[in-house]
């Protein structure tokens, strides 16, 4: 299932004197079972972006389109759509509202119009997928929770409506070290395991990069870049120019390269750098063994 | 959705109205309102008009947008309208089964909309050219003299301040939480009456759990700042009459006093 989006621009508040245009011209196109990541800086555009994907904001001008159907067509099932687009907010902790964690993830499911078996067997599995013992939590009231347990709640509530694209906005945002990198290692198994299309949205390219295969950059409402991670990563200057920065291991493996030592420059994870640096600094050893023998 | 209201939304701009003293434009706007009430003629709310208009002018704002303050209360215009047309006793104009249009009853109909949306538009023009500290410093100078009487002016114009500055935020927020739930498949837009109050809840339970959570988050980071109300404190900007706002005010006065007078009964 692919998710293509022609030439979308969007204006906010259109014909005030605050009208702000949040997207311009933005065009790409999502393959089923990728694993993407939308970067950009606070006020890029990509909040306004991925609330066209499952129809909660409809295309002005330009085309989306899930699966084969225009998202801008009048008459368009939009709780399809939304089945199907599974979007989980920035701090969605705060959408939670039941008395009970189960009641609460049974919200989406209800709402498709599920059997109550159906329904109940669906939140027992999207408890788990996100790494919470359902029968511990299933009873308890959400606010009993600590925080990074809410937010998984959260993400199960979306999950229970078994969607294809899973799209997050800033999950880790307000999450400390521990619980961000816990949080991202559990979104990589539900790619994994769920078979689905994962579309990370972020400011921090420490976290995504990691994580994805490919990289969108948005910048003033436009994509500045999109291709595989390493790609992206060899334009350092551009995306200085928009500020982000590359991954520190990637900064570091360049300013290494500037000195002389042969090192890849996509580098970013600790194995890879260590790995690289060794062979170059092996070669080194070597050259100089070769000049003194 | 909820981004097309503009109640208490502050544009900010170079115009003579927005620089006039925040209390001249409430005293302007409160001795407009009361006029509404005193004339009784279309001549005189035609004046009336006038004077707004030229006021929405000088204020350099797009008169569209002005007009689109009026969108949110059109529902009530309509009905106000529909209510008096139909309940007023008077000579009979048009029959619609059991209800009889009259003609006292149209003429009110008219004169009670024409009313409400000028009232909207005053009030509308006093928030689009004032930013909240300045309306809330204006509150709290024009309340001063009635604190000797237990009024307490400076709590009222804090609150007001608070109030003011969390409409956009809590709109913001309503905005996320109902979207997020749509992205659950939550409907809030069909269904009857019960059902869509039913359908509220959703979005009213996490909406009022972050209203108080902002709250106590606000209290607290006032405590820390050593907020003890109006004892010893001090404005950083001070209000000044300048000779605009002299001129501005007589001239408001005088036109509407006039007006009142010429049209009164």
């Amino acid at each position: 299932m692919a998710i293509v989006v022609k030439n979308l621009t969007y204006t906010y508040m259109k014909g005030t004197p605050l009208a702000a245009t949040a997207l311009h011209d933005v065009s790409f196109t999502i393959e089923d079972g990728e694993f993407v990541g939308i970067i950009g800086q606070t006020g890029s555009g990509k909040s306004t972006l991925i609330q066209h994907l499952n129809a909660l904001i409809r295309p002005e001008l330009g085309r989306v389109s899930v699966d084969g159907v225009d998202l801008g067509a009048r008459k368009v099932n939009l709780r399809a759509i939304r089945e199907k687009v599974g979007l989980v907010f920035q701090f969605p902790e705060h959408q939670v509202f039941e008395e009970t964690v189960a009641a609460d993830t049974a919200f989406g499911p209800r709402n498709l119009g599920l059997s109550d078996a159906a329904v109940a067997r669906r939140v027992k599995d999207a408890i788990a997928a996100v790494g919470l013992d359902y029968e511990a939590v299933k009873g308890r009231s959400p606010y009993e929770l600590s925080g990074g347990q809410l937010r998984l709640i959260a993400i199960a509530g979306v999950l229970a409506m078994q969607p294809r694209v899973l799209i997050l906005d800033e999950p880790t945002a307000g999450l400390d070290p521990r619980g961000r990198d816990e949080l991202l290692e559990k979104i990589r198994q539900m790619y994994e395991e769920l078979g689905i299309t994962v579309i990370l949205v972020s400011h921090n390219m420490e976290e995504v990069a990691r994580m994805v295969k490919r990289l969108i950059v948005m910048h003033r409402g436009r994509i500045a870049l999109d291709g595989p991670v390493r790609e992206i990563f060899r334009q350092a200057e551009l995306l200085r120019e928009i500020g982000l920065a590359t991954p520190q291991l990637t900064q570091l493996a360049r300013r290494l390269r500037e000195k002389g030592l042969k090192v890849d420059e996509t580098v970013f994870t600790v194995e890879e750098a260590r790995v690289e640096i060794l062979a170059a600094l092996g070669q080194n050893q070597a050259r100089r063994f070769g000049n003194l023998g | 959705m909820v981004n097309t209201i503009t109640i208490g939304q502050y544009v900010p701009a170079e115009s003579i109205i927005h620089e006039l003293d925040p209390r001249t434009k409430i005293g302007a706007v409160t001795l407009l309102i009361v006029a509404l009430f005193l004339v009784n003629s279309f001549t005189g709310y035609g004046l009336i008009t006038g004077f707004l208009g030229v006021a929405i002018l000088l204020s350099g704002l797009p008169v569209r947008f002005v007009m689109r303050s009026i969108r949110p209360l059109v529902i009530i215009i309509i009905f106000t309208f529909i209510l008096n047309i139909f309940m007023t006793p008077g000579k009979t104009l048009l029959l619609l089964g059991p209800l009889q249009v009259t003609d006292t009853g149209l003429y009110r109909g008219t004169f009670m909309s024409i009313r409400l949306v000028l009232l909207i538009l005053a009030t509308s023009l006093l928030t689009l050219t004032t930013s909240p500290i300045r309306l809330t410093d204006g509150v709290e100078r024009i309340l001063a003299p009635f604190k000797r009487v237990g009024v307490p002016a400076h709590e009222l114009a804090m609150m007001m301040t608070i109030a003011l500055r969390f409409i956009p935020t809590l709109l913001e927020e309503t905005d996320r939480i109902m979207k997020a739930q749509m992205a659950r498949g939550a409907d809030f837009e069909s269904g009857n009456l019960v059902g869509r109050a039913k359908n509220l809840v959703p979005l009213l339970v996490p909406l009022f759990i972050s209203a108080f959570r902002r709250a106590d988050e606000l209290a607290t980071a006032m405590e820390a700042r050593c907020y003890r109300g109006d004892e010893g404190r001090t404005k950083l900007t001070q209000l000044v009459v300048r000779r605009v706002d002299v001129v501005a005010l007589l001239a408001t006065v005088a036109f509407l006093t006039g007006t009142v007078i010429w049209f009164r009964v």
